[in-house]
């Protein structure tokens, strides 16, 4: 389990990072967390010959928020996230932080990571998604806000050019009234990998039972993280009772992709359907407190 | 009877290797480092299997910084396995790779990135063979043939009947045919195998290794380099679990032996995670059929049973698991006829070899689970069945083994009351379940794996000159289970001193001959050997002490660190003291009280004899029927579980979560009560993972697909409930002061009481393992459905 | 390659050493610095065998790059006893059985540090959640979280 060689670069601001990463090119690559590179790395699936460290790049650490929504600098770690409030809705991001690996990954993890490898069952991108998150994605001189629902390619594959670096996840200000939840379903109770993961977010009208937005996104049963947008729309304007959830639920089983990698088919899709409808209850439950 | 009261045993003392492992201070193989050492890396094979066409090594002999890079040509073709019946291995593949991870060649070289690079360099040219894969294929018409010398790609095959089966169905009420099939598994132990050997040019080798058998490891090594075995000097650092797996010498053993010899210099060569998943040598996959026969009033009368086991490339320890999948099922119940046809078959995949509960957990898994179904029939609760058909201590069973005290139902009836079973058995709601099993396991294999008269164990005892510390050296394997403080605490009983004057030195081949830690062996073996060359040491120091003082030997004894005596006669020691004293002068802590001490009186031992020293041996009777097959089973003594098990199955995804378990183990008598939970508690987990979890995969091409501690799962702290562990007595007449085994025998009722568990949970019965939630949930649904149609 | 100058607090003193850039912490600690306590048992953050102290949090040492450490606080399970006295936690696995081949113990008990540092007084799920990247192939997990456990009653006790 020998690494390859490789030079090591310790950038201390974004700004030198990304002159770094403009020089290199696809020679080089970044590291975050390290919970996934040095997995490659030790694998020889990626064989680059510098590597550029963030973990001196504190400007894109950490929570910022302003009347437009929360920025989450994407070197934020899972344990960082699951320890912090992010309101109701946003605790389906919460809730998947402190799923991730093993509080030993989670305390190297980092939120950026979790999305730049792109991976299916990537605990932190059904949440985002349904919380309609972007990512900042900055390179010299440059920066560009990508939706994430724009982001996945394939698995391993995102939109990110060799010299970008993704330096913050933005998440938009969502009314009041939401609610957020995320559920996954592992064999073992800790170090899983999804067999299927669903996060959750509805906005309530003031009434408290008509639904006005809902988002439902699923893990590890597609190419990429993805979005089971039929089964959201579905639920506009209905009310927020059993009966319809389980209606999305049934759609959005339908929506998902399974490869029938893991699982058979039949069984991801029962289980999308079965923790959509968890997701979505619990949610409402958010939404309510 | 009262309990005959220990001074040492029966307590909870701390393990005597405690300290040195909550501090990081315990060295283990990789730890270890020798100046001028080299590393070893070994090329294996990337085909399932092939014919090796041609092998050159040349480049990767040139590379700067390698030292030796050997293949089949340097070490010759000497044929080694476990049971010398089925020596069916070569270290290095010459003619052909029987599996994707087969051994061609291995270097020495000043690193291990320059090692790596060299294997990169080695060239080799394959033809590639149709590979069989499954046992089906293996056994088809015209399948593709693993070894020459074994045709049909059968390893092993086995028939036996006792009583008359077929006689006995005719006189059944109920007949109930049952299969199982679990899934190949791995050790999971969290380190993997290290070696470093070493060669001095006198011709010694030094080989440390983490091995659960320092004195296989010796012979095979002897036998295979060619030295004498007077000349090779196995020794065991501390290993991190073994399980079975670790019991027999590797090629990584055997590739750093052959690259010290020819570098000169020490060799280091260590598992990677995916490679201990290659060398395997774990539980096999088992194919169980078995076919019950009972009265209506609940007595077993018959069992008929048939096994294929998917055995992957070489023998290993199979042959013994052939057996014992077949004979661990005469007990704990009365069973008078018993048909067994066993049959382990070769197919292009790592070897599987022995684990934890050697051959019977998935068999014990089919036939407990058939038991509640044939008490449901019966409309008998499960326990009272079992408990009617249950042995008990005196009762041979039909295959010959002698329960010399079998706890079996102290064992039911506890684990009965601490799960509040009454309470609970048909009354919890849908989706919650609880089961429960029996288990039963040898406490060391009657006889070696290789043919011998040989001891068992021996042990060496040695009195330091002061008296102060007891020096115990053994062959014994230290690999987690406790075996160190084990013997420990039985020198330090017998000799009556206190156990922290007690140091143990083993694992190394020149201290004594020990089979080491398999078939839960080393606390009656090892146990008896140290009892008995404790009682030698204590024999002639108080032979001394009675000379000198002029008493009787029959009136003196040692405990708790001081010479005792019996009667109104008084020692008269008062010279000595003042002797020992002037030895002693400016010395702390001089002996002042009433009574001679141990130190004094071993001092005075050492005055008139020199060094004290004192053997020890143990081996078993013989024992056993005469059949083919019969010493597979046998043992001195048999140790027993119950277990009762309480689950949630999700219904929804098919999750089970496992809350509650209950254990009572009949060890015979709990050298260190600790100690015993934990083997249960370890046991028990194993055992949930293997029910719950684990699963050793491969893809069409036989290339491992679940080469890491991600994808073979083994239960992490959340997995895990508390266990109610509960220590059953039974006073084994053949252990040293009653023990038996523990080790093993915990493991054998967990699957089938949580698969028991989630029958009574959901009314579904599942006989394929692992339960994964994907399985559970299409097995209720596929049940729902049959209940629509 | 270019060896890379690191400085760090190792189990509270400063340290200096020149890595390789593709060398990861689990090598430095064992092969450099040779603190064989920290072990490897898969190289890939699935079993916890390698567990440090970054910082005073636990992670998987197999998955870091021994440069990135540069600047930073690191404790091994070497750096837990006070001279000749042992830290509670490893007097307390000690006394409770929670060690048998003792290979996962470094690192379970410096999760179990970095937890009661963080909350002295856990509840049974907290250990659990808390040990669950360290697996443990022996005990089945029960003697290690009743040795935390105590620890935790004793500090109340203090209080
Ligand atoms: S060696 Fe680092 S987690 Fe296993
Ligand atoms: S004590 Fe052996 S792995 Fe935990």
């Amino acid at each position: 389990m020998l690494l390859p060689k490789f030079d090591y670069n310790a950038p201390a601001t974004l700004d030198e990072a990304c002159r770094m990463m403009a020089g290199y090119g696809d020679r080089a690559k970044l590291l975050a967390g390290g919970t996934d590179l040095l997995i490659a790395l030790k694998k020889k699936t990626v064989t680059p010959t510098q590597v550029v460290a963030l973990n001196r790049v504190d400007e894109i650490k950490g929570f910022l928020s302003d009347g437009d929504g929360l920025f989450i600098g994407a070197r934020t770690t899972a344990a960082e996230i699951a320890l912090s409030d992010l309101g109701p809705a946003g605790q389906a991001l919460t809730q998947a932080a402190s799923q991730v690996g093993s509080p030993l990954i989670r305390n190297l993890a980092t939120i950026g990571g979790n999305l730049v490898t792109a991976m299916p069952a990537a605990d932190m991108a059904p949440p985002l998604l349904a919380l309609q998150a972007s990512v900042v994605l900055q390179r010299i001189g440059e920066q560009r806000e990508v939706l994430l629902s724009d982001f996945f390619i394939s698995p391993g594959e995102q939109v990110m050019l060799p010299e970008e670096i993704m330096s913050m996840i933005v998440l938009p200000r969502l009314p009041e009234g939401c609610g957020g939840a995320f559920e996954k379903l592992g064999v073992r109770k800790a170090l899983e990998r999804s067999i299927v993961s669903v996060a959750a977010v509805i906005s309530l009208a003031d009434d408290g039972r008509t639904i006005q937005g809902a988002r439902i996104a699923l893990g590890a049963v597609a190419p990429t993280p993805m979005l089971a947008q039929e089964a959201g729309a579905a639920l506009c304007g209905r009310k927020a009772t059993a009966k319809n959830f389980a209606v999305a639920a049934e759609i959005a089983a339908r929506e998902a992709k399974p490869r029938g990698l893991r699982t058979s088919p039949v069984y991801s899709r029962l289980m999308v359907e079965q923790l959509t409808l968890r997701a979505l209850t619990r949610a409402l439950e958010a939404a309510n407190l | 009877m009262p309990k005959k009261k220990f001074d040492v045993l029966n307590s909870r003392a701390p393990r005597v290797d405690a300290a040195i492992k909550a501090t990081g201070k315990a060295q283990y193989a990789d730890d270890l480092s020798r100046t001028g050492q080299l590393y070893g890396a070994i090329l294996q094979s990337p085909l399932a299997h092939a014919r090796i066409l041609s092998i050159d090594t040349g480049k990767a002999e040139r590379l700067p910084g390698v030292k030796a890079v050997i293949t089949a040509k340097d070490v010759g073709l000497t044929k080694y396995g476990v049971s010398p019946a089925r020596y069916d291995e070569t270290l290095f593949a010459h003619d052909k790779v029987r599996y994707v991870g087969d051994e061609i060649a291995a270097v020495a070289a000043v690193d291990p990135a320059t090692a790596q690079a060299a294997l990169d360099l080695i060239k080799v040219e394959y033809e590639e063979l149709p590979a069989v894969l499954t046992i089906d294929e293996a056994l088809a018409d015209k399948a593709p043939q693993l070894h020459d010398d074994y045709p049909g790609n059968i390893s092993a095959e086995v028939h036996q009947e006792f009583g008359d089966v077929a006689a006995a169905f005719k006189e059944c009420d109920f007949i109930h045919t049952h299969k199982l099939v679990n899934k190949r598994q791995d050790g999971g132990f969290i380190e993997p195998h290290s070696c470093v050997a070493e060669y001095d040019h006198d011709g010694r080798l030094t080989l440390y290794t983490s091995t659960q058998v320092s004195h296989y490891v010796q012979r095979t090594v002897a036998m295979v380099t060619g030295i004498p075995i007077g000349r090779v000097r196995v020794v065991r650092p501390c290993v991190g679990g073994g399980f079975g797996p670790k019991c027999e010498a590797t090629p990584l053993e055997l590739s750093a032996c052959f690259l010290a010899i020819k570098t000169g210099s020490p060799v280091k060569i260590t598992y990677s995670r995916e490679q201990v998943f290659l060398h395997s040598r774990a539980r096999h996959q088992f194919y169980h059929e078995m076919t019950t026969g009972f009265k209506k009033d609940g007595t077993i009368m018959a069992l008929a049973h048939s096994c294929r086991l998917d055995g992957g490339a070489y023998s290993s320890f199979g042959i013994a698991t052939v057996y014992y999948a077949g004979s661990l099922l005469g007990a704990p119940y009365r069973l008078p006829n018993m048909k067994y046809d066993g049959m382990r078959v070769y197919t292009n995949k790592p070897a599987c070899g022995a684990q934890r509960g050697h051959g019977g957990v998935a068999a014990r898994a089919c036939f407990e689970q058939q038991l509640d179904i044939i008490a449901e029939e019966l409309k008998i609760d499960p326990i009272e069945l079992r408990m009617m058909n249950m042995m008990e201590t005196g009762d041979t069973t039909c295959n010959a083994l002698d329960m010399s005290s079998l706890g079996m139902k102290e064992c039911v009836n506890a684990v009965k009351k601490g799960s509040k079973w009454q309470k609970k058995k048909g009354k919890l709601p849908d989706g919650k379940g609880i089961g429960m099993a029996c288990g039963f396991f040898v406490s060391g294999a009657g006889y070696p794996i290789y043919r011998s008269d040989t001891f068992h164990s021996t042990a060496e005892i040695k009195v330091a000159e002061d008296g102060g510390t007891v020096i115990l050296r053994s062959g014994i394997a230290e690999i987690g289970q406790g075996a160190n403080t084990m013997v420990a605490m039985i020198a330090a009983e017998t000799l009556g001193i206190p156990l922290a004057d007690v140091r143990v030195d083993s694992g190394d081949t020149d201290y004594s001959v020990d089979l080491g830690a398999y078939s839960s062996r080393q606390t009656l073996m090892s146990g008896h050997a140290t009892k008995d060359a404790a009682e030698n040491v204590k024999a002639q120091i108080l032979a001394v002490v009675a000379d000198k003082l002029k008493m009787d030997v029959k009136n003196l004894d040692i405990r708790n660190g001081f010479v005792k005596v019996k009667g109104r006669k008084k020692l008269d020691f008062a010279k000595f003291r003042d002797y020992y004293r002037k030895e002693h002068r400016g010395w702390p802590n001089m002996p002042d009280g009433a009574e001679l001490s141990f130190t004094e009186a071993a001092r005075m031992a050492f005055l008139k004899k020199g060094t004290i020293v004192g053997t020890g041996k143990y081996k078993p009777p013989i024992l056993g029927g005469k059949f083919k097959g019969a010493a597979v089973g046998t043992s001195p003594a048999y140790g027993g579980s119950a277990q009762v098990v309480e689950v949630t199955v999700d219904r929804q995804t098919g999750r089970i979560t496992v809350d509650d378990m209950t254990d009572a183990h009949d060890c015979g008598l709990a050298i260190n009560k600790t100690m015993v939970e934990g083997q249960m508690q370890g046991s028990l987990s194993m055992g949930l993972g293997e029910a719950l979890f684990e699963e050793v995969k491969f893809d069409e091409k036989g290339h491992l697909m679940t080469p890491s501690l991600g994808e073979y799962r083994i239960a992490t702290a959340l997995d895990m409930p508390n266990i109610d562990t509960l220590i059953i007595e039974s006073g084994e007449p053949n252990g040293p002061f009653g023990a038996k085994e523990v080790g093993e025998g915990a493991i054998m009722p967990t699957i089938p009481a949580i698969l028991n568990a989630v029958y009574d949970a959901t009314g579904v019965r599942i006989t394929e393992l692992p339960l994964t939630p994907e399985r559970v949930l299409l097995a209720l649904k596929e049940a729902e459905a049959e209940k629509n149609a | 390659m270019k060896k890379c100058h690191i400085t760090f607090q190792l189990n509270g003193r400063t340290c200096e050493v020149l890595v390789d850039p593709n060398q990861t912490l689990l090598s430095m600690l064992r092969e450099d610095l040779s603190l064989t306590g920290t072990k490897y048992g898969c190289g890939e953050g699935d079993c916890g065998a390698c567990t440090v102290l970054l910082d005073d949090e636990p992670v998987n040492s197999c998955l870091i790059l021994a440069a990135q450490v540069d600047g930073h606080k690191l404790t091994t399970i070497e750096g837990l006893a006070d001279g000749d006295k042992l830290h509670p936690l490893q007097t307390s696995f000690i006394d409770k059985g929670a060690i048998q081949c003792g290979f996962c113990t470094p690192g379970m008990i410096l999760s179990a540090k970095a937890l009661l540092d963080e909350e002295p007084n856990p509840c049974e799920l907290d250990i659990r959640t808390a040990i669950s990247g360290n697996l443990c192939r022996c005990t089945g997990y029960q003697k290690i979280v009743e040795a935390v456990k105590a620890v935790a009653d004793d500090c109340q006790g203090e209080n």
